[in-house]
């Protein structure tokens, strides 16, 4: 009896006694239902949120950026620690896909979907922040090269900003396709089941005429290898050049080349922690337990204690290297950071990103899933006062004592924030409720790998074979669960 | 242009495969086969020629090195040269992170179209399922019924169907 290649030992990722046709009444059955008054809630409350927000960046192109706190010597404060945060959080959808795709781990299947779907939100958030940072917002489109009647006037293409451009817009559309491209089977299924004439128009219309034809399966499984394939260094470069946009200054606390590592570690982090926070509810709400199990969420906060513990290195390292380059500014750029009027921010960021992580060494902790969601949240408020103290401790005390300053927001930067946390779970909610939270597809193709029933079926066939040909099994594979 | 079609439906994907392998040993032609997720040795068994997509993505990403590196450099050092930090007009790698930005746009751009090209996939079009079921648990072999279909092909089919496992035999049209 074939047993697909997978061990015994490693836990089964859907739990239950499922049949194909299981996996697709599960997770289709939460977009087939009407919503529920939960929902209704939940999505007046984001999108009120969200029009609070949209309005406040209505008043701020009205007035102009003066009705935010930024000053001569704080040029960047909670805008670009937003953007920088936003953008962040929209690494893991594609981490998931991509790199874990290539490294084989079958866990990805479960949370893929969501966390595609969270990154490109993610991402459409962050955008607003330099967007509208620019001041002349109806301008944007500057930024990109074209042929124009300026001179032509071409941007700097040896400027970190212009870089940042473009990963940022690409990593936005290719993240698009990726996404999109592995919704269309599942779309399709949708197709195949709705009863109702609008539903079965609009998923007909997005599914593009899909068939699930072996040679159209056959193209897509190339082209998702190949997409991960690029994807890979590309979700590495995002926030490689993100970081640039800091280190290439001359800026004490930001000129330093460890900030590539240190800000993607960082993006996957706090990526991770969204993800978490997200699926803690969705798995509650749309009782999807079995699919998005106990061991996907330890598999996540694994790489939570591990990226956490990069952070936790990068800043060490850089408190030494500023005490061993011997240089004034930037010893005095770290002390202030400590000590200095935002010792509160560095603080909240050491025990948020540094210190409450190392708990998940504890397995029992790691397995529990309401102090995980607890971690998700006081991870991502660490990873917001992490930007906020690289951005603003940097700039409050420059060079020139006489300019020294303090920033703090105003009310219209405090509600630009809110209304883009309206904003990503509104789009959340809408895409909770009219699409497959889960790949449908992928976790049918991993059910006879690991599916629980399955698991045990194949052990029993592996066990009589050995009976049969007289061979002993040894006491090591007689263990049906993974209990260290 | 409707055509009619003997569908073989299966519910287990390794007796598919076996059904396959039976059908092709006995010289039957194939029209195709719908599976709910893309089964892994299916490739093999229907002798499909593995998909060129990947070097398809090759060329779309080596023409967006080659524009980026020729667009930039065309501008700033030809168009418009500036004295950017002292940074000599051709400054190669200040350029690198958005050569590779655009390397990898439109490779994926390049390949994702060519993809819904190859496989006649796009917005609103109406194709569906022969049988709804073929994308929830069921694995579809259809057979195409032409001008020349002869009686005892349609009853040779049904008979390896049956044979091979398949849990239902019908008739279908597009």
């Amino acid at each position: 009896m074939a047993n697909f290649g997978e061990s015994s030992v490693r836990p089964s990722l859907i739990k239950g006694d499922k049949t194909y046709h299981d996996i697709t009444e599960d997770i289709c059955r939460p977009v087939e239902k009407a919503p529920t008054r939960l929902w209704y809630i939940a999505i007046t409350i984001t999108s009120l949120t969200a029009l609070y927000g949209l309005t406040l960046l209505g008043w701020t192109i009205f007035k102009g950026i003066g009705v935010w706190g930024l000053n001569k010597t704080v040029g960047w404060g909670w805008d670009i620690t937003n953007f920088v945060w936003w953008i962040g959080i929209g690494h893991a959808g594609t981490l998931i896909s991509a790199i874990l795709l290539l490294f084989r781990q079958k866990w990805r299947t479960g949370v893929n979907r969501s966390a595609e779907a969270m990154t490109i939100f993610a991402v459409i958030c962050a955008a607003i922040f330099p967007l509208f940072h620019m001041g002349r917002v109806w301008d944007a489109f500057f930024v990109f090269p074209y042929p124009n009647t300026r001179g032509p006037l071409w941007p700097n293409f040896d400027s970190a900003l212009l870089w940042d451009v473009f990963a940022i817009s690409t990593y936005f559309s290719v993240s698009l396709l990726f996404w999109y491209s592995g919704l269309i089977p599942d779309i399709a299924t949708l197709r195949d089941r709705a009863k109702n004439k609008i539903a079965k128009w609009t998923y007909g219309f997005m599914s593009f005429g899909w068939t699930g034809s072996a040679k159209h399966w056959q193209r897509f499984e190339t082209l998702a290898l190949v997409l991960a394939g690029l994807s890979t260094p590309l979700v590495l470069s995002v926030h490689t050049i993100v970081s640039f946009d800091f280190a290439t200054s001359v800026i004490p606390g930001w000129h330093t080349t460890i900030f590539p590592p240190y800000f993607v570690a960082g993006a996957i982090f706090s990526g991770f922690a969204m993800v978490l926070t997200l699926l803690v509810i969705v798995r509650k709400v749309f009782k999807l337990e079995e699919y998005i199990t106990v061991d996907h969420m330890e598999s996540m906060n694994k790489i939570i204690i591990l990226t956490g513990s990069i952070v936790g290195c990068a800043y060490l390292t850089e408190l030494f290297v500023a005490w061993y380059s011997g240089n004034m500014y930037e010893q005095y750029a770290f002390q202030n950071r400590a000590l200095g009027p935002y010792f509160w921010a560095y603080w909240s960021m050491m025990t948020c990103n540094v210190i409450s992580p190392q708990l998940f060494w504890i397995r029992k902790l790691r397995r529990n899933v309401w102090f995980t969601f607890f971690m998700s949240i006081v991870i991502n408020c660490g990873m917001w006062f992490e930007r906020f103290v690289i951005i603003v401790t940097s700039m409050h005390r420059d060079y020139l004592p006489s300019s020294w300053s303090y920033y703090s927001p105003t009310y219209v930067e405090i509600g630009i924030f809110l209304g883009t946390i309206g904003i990503f779970l509104t789009l959340f909610l809408i895409f909770a409720k009219t699409l497959p939270v889960i790949a449908i597809a992928e976790v049918k193709h991993i059910l006879k790998m690991s599916g629980e029933a399955q698991k045990k079926k194949n052990e029993a066939a592996e066990r009589a074979h050995d009976l049969e040909h007289g061979a002993v099994p040894s006491p090591a594979f007689q263990t049906t669960s993974y209990k260290p | 242009m409707s055509n009619k079609y003997i569908l073989g439906l299966f519910d287990d994907d390794q007796v598919l495969l076996h059904a396959i392998e039976k059908i092709r040993a006995k010289g039957i032609k194939i029209h195709d086969v719908f599976t709910p997720f893309p089964v892994h040795g299916i490739d093999e068994a229907l002798d499909l020629k593995p998909s060129r997509i990947d070097q398809a993505g090759f060329f779309y990403g080596m023409w967006g090195t080659c524009c980026a590196l020729a667009g930039i450099s065309w501008v700033l050092v030809c168009n418009w040269p500036q004295n950017f930090d002292g940074k000599p007009h051709f400054a190669l790698p200040a350029w690198i992170p958005i050569i590779f930005e655009f390397t990898v746009l439109n490779a994926a751009f390049g390949m994702f179209f060519t993809w819904l090209y190859r496989c006649n996939l796009w917005p609103g079009n109406p194709r569906t399922s022969l049988e709804p079921r073929s994308t929830d648990d069921r694995f579809t072999v259809a057979f195409i019924i032409n001008n020349d279909t002869q009686a005892s092909d349609i009853e040779s089919w049904r008979s390896i169907l049956k044979e091979t496992g398949a849990v239902e035999i019908k008739e279908a049209q597009d």
